[in-house]
């Protein structure tokens, strides 16, 4: 549906679909203001609701952690104090995914294989390199959370990803990781190398390419593992579950222009071949109203042009600069209404761009109460 | 000495900088100029290479006239590699591949070090005057620039480690290899390019060649008419029609954006060495070619 001409046609308030969900993920493309908006409906929402509120981030924004004049660190949920807040509270957490995964080997392990997966080279730095590893650890600290039934609500600030599945496939990924048959096939009963030709020769290259002392690390690494990713895949594959199921909302956080659109649309799509769907999407960076009046317009490239202004000469001569400005940016206000109009969803909310981003609780907190209620703003 | 006067260009910089229209620009750039250039997208997207009509795919392919693109990933780079490294193994090679491409993965840094690898062979394969990296954003590309140096010190005997030390060099050239920062004009990003600098310095062997800042406003005053239109603007004539009131708003919003705009971008220049080049591609509005509006703005900045 366009929005009317105008105005940029806020939106439906996004507060009735989270009151009814106990989970709420934020997905999006990189630098498109998830984080913003995650922490900014995190404080409507512990103001709005009963219960406690916890936001979990997994992209390292620490600037966020300033704006909410909070100290995040180690995976510990930190409470933030929110002005003139009497009955629930809100935590935030920043995913650190070392720890989150050192917790979830201590959970599934023996203490013994714990101590000797910690101690491994290989498990030292995995969290870091191993692909999706930081989507899994978040898993496994969500499930963490959950289970201890402290939040009425959780908004998940998903990681920057091509793919929004890469978030819910994390747990097959890492069972297909270390269940493959090929490597059962290389580590064998004992730890040691077993099989015909082709293990010889795998062990071979192993040893010339990597050197033999790491290589038996990685074997080590890989069969210790072997007795533990059982329980926790079922485990993160049970949060997965929740993520995509009734009490979930998944909302999109998009900049107002085509390419971002187009990276949203195949998020969409990708959604779809799960049978999910966005409950909302949010666009952050609309141009402010007053670039979507047509009177504006209009006066503004008659200035330019210097016919048939409606000032004196003078004040015309002077505003030229600025309303070249302006009608430059009443074109891509134009343009945004367009991409608004084709925006894979039927709730879209809409944040202008703002001269000065919001920096502290009060500023996060208005646009979290904008968003929450949406706006009847009409020109 | 330009920037494109390299081997090795590496693009970075935080997601929705422009990072890629950046790369794309810079390449064309150089191919213009007669050099026979590789674009390379290494950050998982078609990304600048896929913006010349052709689908960018593992093996380089010319788009237009000394402009060849391509897209590597680094599971497809471990491949190759083994697969060099094993020769020929007749049925068995396959499995072995498949088996050590799981293990390489779980290795700390190997599968970066294969990505810089990749770039670093292409740079000094004698094929290309210029390689254009569309590269990860900035803390994945860290990671990777610094993975030859710490897959050296991690596994420091196998035949892998000892293939590190001239990828090392190589990124550690000024004159060969340069790493160049897209960012905006706005309070994060510019924070997080300030940061980058220091931990490129530090952590990794590469040095920066340009920070280029994107989506600029220029200044639309010079300084006396500014504070004229200022007094203009405070004590407006009585009686505007609404689109006129409307278009005094929104100079002013325009004012207060480029104010707030050229403060960080000042923050910026006082952060990187005096001789550091700062290179400004405005923003341009809905209508505009982006790619081409890019290029010659980059071209501009640098008096080509």
């Amino acid at each position: 549906m366009a929005p009317p001409s105008g105005t940029q046609s806020l939106t439906a308030g996004l507060g009735e679909t989270i009151a009814g969900r106990s989970l709420l993920v934020i997905a999006g493309s990189g630098g498109v203001g998830k984080t913003t908006v995650s922490a900014s409906l995190g404080l409507a929402a512990a103001q709005q609701l009963d219960g406690d509120v916890l936001v979990l981030t997994i992209d390292p924004a620490r600037r966020l952690a300033a704006a909410l004049g909070i100290d995040i660190e180690g995976n510990e949920a930190v409470n933030v104090p929110i002005p003139g807040q009497k009955t629930s509270n809100l935590y935030a957490a920043m995913l650190d995914p070392g720890p989150a995964w050192d917790a979830m080997i201590q959970t599934e392990a023996t203490p013994e294989i714990a101590e000797r997966i910690l101690n491994n080279s290989v498990y030292r730095r995995i969290a870091d390199t191993f692909v999706h590893g930081n989507d899994y650890a978040a898993l496994g600290w969500l499930d963490a959370a959950i289970e201890s039934e402290r939040y009425r609500l959780i908004i998940v600030d998903t990681p920057p990803s091509q793919n929004a599945l890469d978030f819910f496939d994390a747990p097959a990924r890492v069972n297909e990781f270390f269940g493959s048959s090929l490597l059962g096939w290389l580590t064998g009963g004992d730890g040691t190398l077993v099989g015909g030709a082709a293990a010889k020769t795998f062990a071979s290259l192993a040893d010339r390419l990597l050197g033999a002392e790491f290589f038996a690390d990685v074997v080590e690494f890989f069969q210790l593992m072997s007795g533990v990713v059982p329980g926790m895949v079922e485990r993160t594959t049970a949060v997965a579950n929740d993520l995509a199921g009734d009490d979930a909302a998944f909302f999109a956080v998009t900049a107002p222009s085509t390419d971002v659109v187009d990276k949203l649309d195949r998020l969409a799509e990708s959604l779809a071949s799960r049978d999910l769907t966005f409950d909302g999407v949010v666009v952050n960076g609309v141009e402010p109203d007053v670039f979507w009046d047509p009177k504006v317009h209009n006066v503004a490239t008659r200035v330019v042009a210097n016919t048939k202004s409606p000032l004196t000469v003078a004040a015309t001569s002077l505003l030229a600069p600025g309303a070249e400005y302006v009608v430059e940016r009443c074109e891509v206000a134009n343009a945004q209404r367009a991409v608004l109009a084709a925006l894979p969803a039927s709730v879209i909310s809409t944040i202008p761009r703002l001269v000065h981003s919001p920096t502290d609780v009060d500023g996060l907190l208005a646009l979290g109460q904008t968003l929450w209620h949406g706006s009847t703003d009409e020109q | 000495m330009t920037i494109l006067d390299r081997r090795l260009l590496i693009i970075g910089g935080k997601g929705g900088t422009g990072k890629s229209s950046v790369a794309a620009a810079l390449a064309e750039l150089s191919a213009f100029r007669g050099g026979r250039t590789l674009l390379i997208s290494a950050d998982g997207s078609p990304g600048a290479a896929g913006m010349f009509g052709v689908t960018p795919e593992h093996e380089a392919i010319e788009a237009q006239r000394n402009l060849s693109v391509l897209q590597i990933e680094s599971k497809a780079s471990l491949r190759e590699f083994v697969g060099l490294q094993l020769g020929p193994l007749g049925a068995i090679g396959k499995p072995v591949a498949n088996a050590f491409s799981f293990v390489a993965e779980a290795a700390p840094g190997v599968s970066e070090l294969l990505l810089v690898g990749k770039y670093a062979h292409e740079a000094r394969s004698g094929d290309w005057d210029l390689v254009v990296v569309d590269a990860a954003s900035s803390g994945h590309l860290l990671g990777e620039l610094a993975a030859p140096q710490n897959v050296g010190e991690i596994a420091p005997v196998g035949r892998l480690a000892r293939e590190t030390g001239w990828v090392v060099d190589l990124l550690g050239d000024p004159e060969i290899t340069g790493v160049v920062n897209v960012t905006l004009a706005e309070e994060v990003p510019v924070s997080e390019t300030i940061d980058f600098v220091d931990r490129l310095h530090t952590e990794t062997p590469a040095h920066l060649a340009a920070v280029v800042v994107n989506r600029t406003r220029p200044q639309l005053y010079a300084r006396a008419r500014r504070g004229e239109l200022a007094e203009l603007l405070d004590d407006r004539p009585t009686r505007l029609s609404k689109g006129a009131a409307g278009l005094f708003d929104a100079v002013e919003i325009g004012l207060e954006r480029a104010d707030v705009a050229s403060a960080i971008d000042a923050r910026l220049r006082r952060a990187l060495p005096d001789e550091m080049p700062v290179l400004h591609v405005p923003e341009f509005g809905a209508v505009a070619d982006t790619r081409a509006s890019v290029r010659e703005a980059i071209a501009d900045e640098m008096s080509l």
